[in-house]
């Protein structure tokens, strides 16, 4: 046997851990044994920067991989999630709202968004789900940059966090 | 004062004498030690040549804790230039015997930088036949199926 494939499982996962999640995720073609570990990365980042605009058909594909996948996520706790997105046609705002709601039901730690649509005119507003805030008792660090997230702590009665 | 000497035993049967402090960087021996203190430790699944570059590692991120010996204490930017220079200099078999080394004795600085080299050498191939060919990853999948893989992780280029 290589070498490489005599390593666990999990010494794998955390090889790659230390890559780009694209790059991770483009070892699932190397052989059955990798196939599906990059789901167990505890850390993943996500950008639609180069996608086009509109996007096209590989664009929404790589959208629907993203939505199909993230529910399915494999790590127990998921370290940090961070997405950025530029394209307000692709990651849209209720997108966006909805990876965050999955992050926070699979115990993100660190989150990070940041948004910087490059529509004209008005830009549309990325809300945060109501669990963020209420339901999200591993959350250690939130991260927002760009201009286009609205942040809505909803008020707290007693001892709610 | 004379610094405490525990001996590590190899594969071969080779003995090594090391400072407390340095082996101790393994929390398997801290422990091992605290079990069985003055006792030789069998490490049976170590080469010599691994165990001797463990214990070289350790010997450079050892903390000088009473300002005395010859420990080394570098600062943390001559540290990683060390680091990124050790693993350079290993093969890639060798790496893998060291990964497992640090994984095994729980070290987890030695850990993170033999990944971390395994990683770079992933990201540098350009596609995965190189990966493939890099590490002799014996690819189980017809075309078909590398194909339909590819299609569903689409990422745009």
């Amino acid at each position: 046997m290589d070498r490489i494939s005599g390593l666990s499982d999990e010494l794998l996962v955390k090889i790659l851990s230390f890559l780009p999640t694209k790059d991770a995720v483009s070892t699932s073609v190397l052989s059955k044994q990798w196939k599906f570990l990059w789901m167990w990365l505890p850390k993943l980042e996500y950008n639609d920067y180069y996608t086009t605009n509109p996007p096209d058909t590989s664009d929404f594909m790589y959208r629907d991989f993203i939505d199909k996948n993230l529910p399915l996520h494999r790590a127990p706790v998921l370290e940090s999630l961070v997405l950025k997105s530029c394209n307000p046609e692709l990651f849209r705002p209720e997108v966006i709202r909805s990876w965050v709601g999955i992050a926070v039901s699979r115990c993100v730690r660190e989150l990070t968004l940041r948004i910087r649509y490059n529509s004209i005119g008005n830009k549309p507003v990325v809300p945060l789900p109501g669990s963020l805030y209420t339901c999200c008792n591993f959350l250690t660090a939130l991260k927002l940059e760009g201009e286009s997230v609205f942040v809505d702590v909803p008020q707290c009665e007693g001892d709610c966090c | 004062m004379s610094k405490k000497m525990i001996v590590l035993k190899s594969s071969e049967g080779v003995s090594f004498v090391v400072e407390e402090a340095v082996a101790r960087q393994s929390k398997i021996i801290s422990f091992l030690v605290e079990e069985f203190p003055d006792r030789e430790l069998p490490l049976t699944n170590m080469t010599s040549e691994i165990l001797r570059k463990t214990i070289e590692y350790c010997k450079k991120h050892v903390v000088e804790d009473d300002g005395g010996g010859d420990s080394s204490s570098s600062s943390s930017g001559d540290l990683k230039e060390w680091d990124v220079k050790f693993v350079a200099e290993i093969d890639q078999p060798r790496l893998m015997d060291l990964l497992m080394a640090a994984n095994y004795l729980d070290i987890p600085s030695l850990l993170d930088v033999t990944c971390q080299k395994v990683a770079d050498t992933i990201a540098a191939c350009n596609d995965e036949k190189e990966i493939r060919a890099t590490f002799n990853i014996e690819n189980d999948f017809t075309e078909e199926e590398v194909e339909a893989i590819r299609m569903e992780n689409q990422y745009p280029i």
